[in-house]
């Protein structure tokens, strides 16, 4: 009889990083809303949905995103904030700015504009090569025999969970590339 | 230096020539041995992160074909809105075709700059003193400043001859900002 010692270390695994996958997908998912809209950008999100009621930083630089234009040129989100705290105030973005969901459901921040300029350029080819070299990595693994694993001891332990739904939420968390939680933080 | 003084231009000069100089040794030692059309300062004055980058002639002259291009095949485009004829001067600047491709990301030695360093005053652009001067430009009070500073330091290693052997071509030396993608030029080196 298997023990599926393997399987439930995995799944163990899976169910430590779901709850905080999980977390940070909320928060990536609420960044994302208090961001969005076209042309010019809430202030307020910038300056304080980062760490600790901080700033937004960008991921790659790891500085908060500046303003352009009116009589904030050149100044940071929250040091603009912290002289003008007026809701609802947009502002252009020096240099652009990019708030993304991570193929983890995280969230992503740059400046830059993408293809063209600044640190998402920067950030997308080190994300490029990262990948490449965890396919690299990986190209050997076999990833079907650890999920007949854990499917073995779903079926003789927690039936709920032999679908195919929950395999393939454990496969893309523990097996596809993990890009990370990024910079910014729920906490 | 507290929060509320001004920046001094002399010293910031003399920091970015000798950055300077630190990154055209760094381009000799990083040459392949190919030519290079074009070193550029990428500078971001609000974040105080300077990198040093270049690119050799083949690279830039592809670049510079494939970008001509893309936006030649761009200005049906452009052309086409209904009030495109209010910013038409701006747009025939931006897309008409260069010998050379400004667009810094692309270059050979961007991806790891040949150089990188650090030059804030995050405090002072933070402090009321900077929010008085902060008005009415077309760049910030700072990244205005930084623009002319930096022209007179590529000017003075020109006038040094700092780049001397970098290429047996012409070598152009520029910076670029953050608010866009394509370099300026300040200065052509002629071998």
């Amino acid at each position: 009889m298997m023990d599926h010692a393997e399987a439930k270390a995995m799944y163990q695994e899976y169910l430590a990083r779901a709850a905080v996958l999980e977390r940070h997908r909320r928060y990536a998912a609420e960044v994302v809303e208090a961001t969005e809209g076209s042309g010019q950008t809430p202030v307020e999100p910038l300056a304080t949905m980062g760490k600790n009621g901080g700033p937004l930083l960008c991921d790659l630089c790891r500085k908060p995103m500046i303003l352009e234009g009116g009589g904030f040129q050149g100044v940071k989100a929250d040091a603009a904030w912290h002289r003008n705290p007026k809701p609802g105030w947009t502002s252009w973005i020096a240099g652009g700015m990019v708030v993304r969901i991570e193929s983890n459901g995280t969230l992503r921040v740059f400046h830059g504009y993408p293809g063209r300029s600044g640190c998402v350029l920067k950030a997308d080819r080190a994300d490029e090569r990262d990948r490449a070299a965890f396919r690299e990595r990986t190209a050997t693994a076999n990833v079907s025999a650890k999920l007949e694993l854990l499917s073995a001891y779903f079926k003789a332990e927690l039936p709920e969970n032999a679908n195919d739904d929950v395999l393939n939420q454990i496969y893309r968390v523990l097996f596809l590339y993990d890009p990370g939680l990024g910079i910014n933080s729920p906490d | 230096m507290s929060e509320t003084d001004l920046p001094s231009w002399p010293e910031l000069e003399a920091r970015l020539v000798a950055e300077l100089r630190t990154g055209i040794e760094q381009a000799r030692e990083a040459s392949t041995g190919e030519p290079l059309a074009v070193l550029v300062l990428w500078a971001d004055p609000y974040k105080g992160w300077y990198e040093v980058l270049a690119d050799t002639a083949s690279r830039n002259r592809d670049g510079a074909r494939a970008r001509n291009q893309r936006l030649l095949a761009l200005l049906p485009e452009l052309a086409t809105a209904s009030d495109a004829w209010k910013t038409a001067m701006r747009v025939a600047r931006q897309v008409q075709a260069l010998d050379f491709d400004p667009q810094y990301g692309d270059y050979t030695f961007s991806d790891d700059p040949i150089h990188t360093f650090d030059i804030s005053f995050d405090a002072f652009v933070r402090s009321p003193r900077y929010a008085e001067l902060n008005a009415g430009g077309e760049d910030g009070w700072l990244e205005g400043h930084v623009r002319f500073v930096i022209a007179r330091a590529i000017a003075r290693l020109v006038g040094e001859d700092a780049f001397a052997g970098l290429s047996p071509d012409l070598l152009r030396v520029g910076y670029a900002y953050p608010d866009s993608g394509d370099a300026i030029i300040v200065a052509h080196v002629e071998p």
